[in-house]
């Protein structure tokens, strides 16, 4: 059966709206009053700067925003604004899209092209989200022959061991979300995670070409993994400490960078290979295994 | 009866299917569903990461352009006989006119001979560019993948020029070239190719001197001088391995020996030697189109009139050119009359095929690509 859609007329567009509000109005105060005021009898108003939160307050803060200032302060140090938004998920999101849209624009310019360009009106802002909304909205297709629970696991083990790396990273002076004092050991820990997950990546799809693109994944990274760890190693000489935050500070004055020259240029080049990214890309090579994994 | 006693298939990899005959071996299709293959299909037997077996399987893209061509006439073979390869069109149809034009009896004028000359090298460019182009980007090098497709735009604009067409010319007719030139044409063929030029000694900063191109190609697929010989191969891959053979040079057709160029010719006959020859010889053939755009006539008639539905005698004709991939030849048989009575084909495309197992066997996997598209292999024209 085939639906048409129904001529626009502002009358019906107009009646619908008034419809929902009158019944909006007859729910709340029928349903919505009586219960709010049953579950206040229960809870305690939180206590925040020495004053009681109530609804009225809340309802006072609505309409003078300064007046919300308290609330929000206290929401900002919570763990739950941490972890999502500022120096958690949202933010590492905001700095991967920004970083990938400068790498793609910087490398059209060195090839000749524009990149991206329509999307978001202004040299193609929006387009990543274009990009991450058409990969949400795919297909999900799983191999006949997959190992069915370990090839939906592993993409959500990748995005836990991003996860963990984002909450290590101490982003300004007291915002991290994990403050840990044995940090650098948390980050060698997630990296040894990565082989295995690889692997299994490789082995689940249950297919030759991703298979030997995780066996070349799992040795590229095991190999690399030992330097890396070297080369991270000196900074703990130096500063004698292991937490990320401490490490950080103690750069106020000048960067290591300029002691170890060789550990950074080491270092940069076992993170590339560590993850897989150009000139390290063997692991999946398109015209050869198909984009491995 | 061997020593050791493997697993059971189970055992090892559970998740795997493996092969019945042996559990080190394991069999892959590269192809024809492949981004690296081609329209072909690879079958590789490889033990850990060395390929063990190669077995080069073409065929899918067969078109029995030789068939067609038995019931067309002499002119009406020409669209579809530059099918197999569009971007080398004006090369695959050298053979076919000077072979038709000697079945008939055709005298070309001078004007067209310079012409025809000017258009094969042109597209010789335009065939080399998309090559390297693909080359760069089944090494992963996506820049080389942009700079020849936009540089080969200069060249196709020429040829759009000069024949009305961007790829499927049809630009050579038995007895000349179907139109002359446009007005104005030697001065914007003169600017565009210098500036190409230009643009190709670029490529060596960005490609050929790249330390990662080097040790991904070099010393890989090693083809001896005494090997290239007895496999057949021709064009770039014979001059990679130090013959000095060139059909421009040794089997001069229509004005090439008049002209000034040389041959490039590299002893290494390892991949980077194959990759290097094609770009080298886009040197000669910009040195070749302006020393043609020099010596041509100003003036004069650029094609024959041919009756219709010429026949020709009972005779037969092989010519051979050089094309992007080497010698093309087209051996036309003719039994009095108007269309061909047999019309073979004979590629560089799939005589360098021959050379792929031999080159693959031992190599790793991972050099596969490098030396695969180093053998200037072009699936479509090996098919025909």
């Amino acid at each position: 059966m085939s639906v048409i859609a129904p001529k626009f007329r502002l009358g019906y567009l107009i009646k619908g709206i008034t419809d929902n509000i009158f019944w909006i109005i007859v729910l709340m105060t029928l349903i919505g009053i009586p219960v709010v005021q049953i579950v206040l009898i229960y809870i305690d108003f939180p206590v925040i700067d020495g004053e009681i939160w109530n609804p009225f307050r809340v309802f006072d803060a609505m309409t003078h925003p300064e007046r919300a200032l308290p609330l929000v302060k206290n929401f900002m140090q919570t763990d739950l604004f941490k972890i999502v938004a500022f120096p958690g998920f949202g933010f590492a999101a905001l700095i991967a899209a920004a970083v990938i849209f400068v790498e793609r624009k910087m490398l059209a310019k060195l090839q000749l092209r524009v990149g991206p360009f329509y999307c978001g009106k202004v040299e193609g802002i929006l387009q990543l989200m274009g990009d991450g909304l058409k990969l949400i909205s795919k297909e999900i297709i799983i191999p006949a022959k997959a190992d069915k629970p370990i090839f939906w696991a592993v993409p959500v083990l990748f995005a836990a061991t991003a996860g963990a790396f984002v909450a290590l990273i101490p982003v300004a002076p007291g915002w991290v979300v994990a403050d840990i004092d044995l940090g650098l050991l948390a980050v060698f820990a997630v990296i040894g995670f990565f082989p295995i997950i690889t692997v299994l990546a490789g082995w689940s799809s249950n297919s030759k070409f991703p298979f030997i693109g995780g066996i070349r994944a799992l040795y590229q990274m095991v190999s690399f993994e030992i330097p890396l760890i070297l080369s991270l190693l000196g900074i703990v000489m130096l500063t004698g400490t292991l937490n990320l935050s401490e490490i950080v500070e103690s750069q106020v004055n000048f960067p290591w960078i300029i002691f170890m020259p060789i550990g950074a240029i080491v270092f940069f080049i076992c993170i590339l290979a560590e993850l897989e990214r150009i000139p390290f890309d063997l692991p999946e090579a398109e015209s050869e295994i198909v984009a491995g994994w | 009866m061997s020593s050791h006693v493997y697993p059971k298939e189970k055992e090892i990899f559970p998740g795997l299917q493996l092969e019945k005959v042996d559990d080190r071996i394991m069999t892959l299709n590269v192809g024809p569903q492949h981004p690296g293959s081609g329209h072909m299909r690879i079958i590789l037997k490889v033990d850990g990461d060395y390929i063990v077996h190669c077995d080069p399987d073409p065929g899918y893209v067969h078109r029995g352009e030789e068939k067609m061509a038995e019931y067309r006439n002499y002119i009406t073979n020409i669209p579809h006989l530059e099918r197999p390869v569009i971007h080398d069109s004006c090369n695959i149809l050298y053979p076919y006119c000077l072979g038709v034009e000697e079945l008939l009896g055709l005298e070309v004028p001078e004007r067209a001979k310079y012409i025809r000359v000017i258009a094969a090298e042109l597209n010789r460019c335009v065939y080399t560019q998309y090559w390297l182009a693909i080359y760069g980007i089944f090494l992963g090098h996506s820049t080389m993948f942009m700079w020849p497709m936009g540089d080969r735009e200069l060249v196709i604009d020429l040829l759009d020029k000069m024949t009305g067409a961007r790829v499927t010319h049809a630009y050579f007719v038995p007895g000349g070239v179907r139109n002359d030139l446009p007005p104005n044409f030697e001065d914007v063929c003169l600017r565009q190719v210098n500036y190409f030029e230009k643009r190709l000694k670029e490529y060596a900063d960005i490609f050929y001197d790249n330390p990662i191109l080097i040790s991904r190609t070099k010393d890989t697929g090693i083809l001896s001088r005494e090997d290239a010989i007895k496999l057949g191969t021709t064009g770039s891959v014979l001059r990679a391995s130090g013959v000095d053979f060139d059909i421009r040079k040794k089997e001069p057709y229509d004005v090439y020996e008049e002209l000034d160029f040389q041959t490039n010719v590299l002893k290494e006959g390892d991949s980077y030697a194959r990759s290097k020859i094609p770009w080298l010889d886009m040197f000669e053939s910009c040195r070749i189109i302006r020393d043609a755009l020099k010596k041509m006539p100003k003036s004069g008639s650029v094609r024959v009139k041919l009756k219709p539905n010429p026949k020709g005698g009972d005779t037969e004709v092989y010519r051979r050119v050089e094309s992007g991939r080497g010698s093309l030849g087209m051996h036309i048989i003719s039994r009095g009359k108007p269309q061909p009575y047999r019309l073979k084909i004979s590629v560089g495309s799939f005589r360098n095929l021959i050379a792929m197992p031999h080159l693959l066997t031992g190599e790793m996997l991972g050099n596969m690509p490098a030396v695969y598209w180093s053998l200037n292999y072009w699936p479509v024209e090996a098919d025909r």
